[in-house]
């Protein structure tokens, strides 16, 4: 792949990786909780853009750009959400009260991340998932403009 | 030199049995085509570009992936590294209004620190209104690191009734055991709580109402959060007075009207007027702690 189509990839994929970023972050934000399924939907944001900027018919480059752009979205998906101050209900039935919280006043990133797949090991399972997404994705788009 | 009419020729035939040009592609690359001799099969042109060797060429397209898992590994230690050295958010602001996060935190470490040191002795100044007198007090409070903890003040209020400006010292048992938690009736949809005042100098219980409380509060961790709110947003504000540390001489009970708190210690250094306030007249015998965070 060459140098200049590359770095549009990566300028493409940085862009789409923001953007999953944040959609990640409104989403928990919005519902008070982190929806699994969110990392599948960032990371395969990330390899969009990479594939829709990217003009070569490197397959492995394709493939390794869209799973480091997909780790990079979800990444910073959760970065944003530890930094950012959620409603969390807490309590339970009728004793349940709201409070807002910033994860990253109670903890570092991470005990965050720890207690985020020790709570639910399937966020652990979608990290993946969308790292794999970014990847598949960055090598269908950039395959469909050939 | 590889022979361009020919590669041309087999990619026609397959083109005519609907092999998609793509995958000629993909197959020409995968066996070793440059980039130019595949584009100069598909333009019709008779030969690859002769300006850029065809060593050059291979080994460019074999450093080109070499630069994409370069970049690839840059990207994915950035972003692993930025979020652990990213600067927190302060945990107490002087000055400004904390929150409950804040408190959160503050307890959190405040554990910590106890747990490290096997104790930790604060600094206080309360001020209190209590019927319509206004109560300041400064004194220690005690943190053990069996969770226990002893507030020790002096005490003066604007008339006297609560002690004088020589009062001895006063202790406000505040540790397990003291607080019980009422069930709330269906009509509120949230409980409060009370000094229990059988076991108000059992320092011993449990703290199972207040970390059954707690349960639902994953943001927390620690009871000291809780045991925070409860000790100081209570219904009645019992003071013990004694002079030996272990005999009452006497009970003072009064509605809390408000209180402030200043603490310092030395996990953070002072902490915030009006950690805890209760705005006037509210009844706060049917209120919900959290209502009196800012």
């Amino acid at each position: 792949m060459k140098i200049n189509n590359l770095m549009k990839g990566i300028v493409g994929g940085l862009i789409f990786t923001l953007l999953g970023a944040f959609i990640f972050q409104m989403v928990a934000n919005a519902t008070g909780y982190v929806f699994d399924f969110s990392a599948l939907i960032t990371g395969g944001l990330a390899g969009l853009g990479f594939g829709l900027f990217a003009k070569e018919r490197d397959r492995f480059s394709e493939h390794v750009m869209g799973a480091a752009l997909g780790y990079a979205a979800i990444m910073l998906g959760y970065f944003l959400v530890y930094m950012s101050p959620m409603s969390v209900s807490t309590g339970a039935f009728i004793h349940s009260t709201t409070v807002t919280v910033v994860p990253a006043e109670l903890m570092s990133f991470g005990d965050f991340m720890a207690n985020t797949f020790k709570e639910s090991p399937i966020h652990a399972l979608f990290f993946v998932l969308g790292i794999v997404a970014g990847s598949a994705v960055a090598w269908y788009v950039a395959d469909k403009r050939k | 030199m590889v022979d361009i009419e020919k590669a041309r020729q087999v990619a026609t035939e397959q083109l005519a049995k609907g092999v998609p040009e793509s995958k000629l592609r993909d197959a020409m690359w995968n066996n070793g085509y440059t980039q130019g001799e595949i584009d100069a099969v598909f333009s019709g042109k008779s030969q690859a570009p002769s300006f850029v060797p065809m060593a050059q060429q291979r080994q460019e397209v074999s450093s080109s992936k070499g630069t994409a898992v370069a970049f690839a590994a840059i990207i994915v230690v950035i972003f692993t590294v930025l979020p652990f050295v990213m600067p927190r958010p302060g945990v107490v602001v002087s000055g400004e209004k904390v929150t409950l996060a804040e408190i959160m935190a503050y307890d959190t470490k405040l554990q910590q620190k106890v747990a490290q040191e096997g104790g930790l002795t604060c600094d206080l100044r309360l001020t209190m209104e209590a019927n319509g007198e206004t109560i300041s007090a400064t004194g220690k409070l005690y943190l053990s690191g069996d969770g226990k903890e002893r507030m020790e003040v002096s005490m003066s209020s604007s008339s006297g009734v609560y002690g004088s400006e020589t009062a001895s010292i006063i202790t406000i048992e505040n540790s397990s055991g003291v607080y019980t938690y009422h069930e709330p009736d269906y009509l509120r949809t949230s409980g409060y709580w009370t000094r229990d005042e059988e076991s108000m100098l059992d320092t011993s219980e449990s703290l199972e109402d207040i970390d059954y409380y707690n349960q639902g509060q994953v943001a927390c961790g620690s009871d000291m959060c809780t045991k925070f709110l409860a000790n100081y947003q209570g219904t009645t504000l019992t003071v013990l007075v004694r002079d030996d540390g272990l005999t009452p001489l006497s009970t003072i009970e009064s509605p809390l009207e408000s209180m402030e708190v200043e603490m310092s210690n030395p996990v953070f250094g002072p902490v915030d007027e009006g950690l805890f306030k209760i705005p006037e007249g509210e009844n706060i015998q049917e209120a919900n702690p959290y209502d009196y965070l800012y």
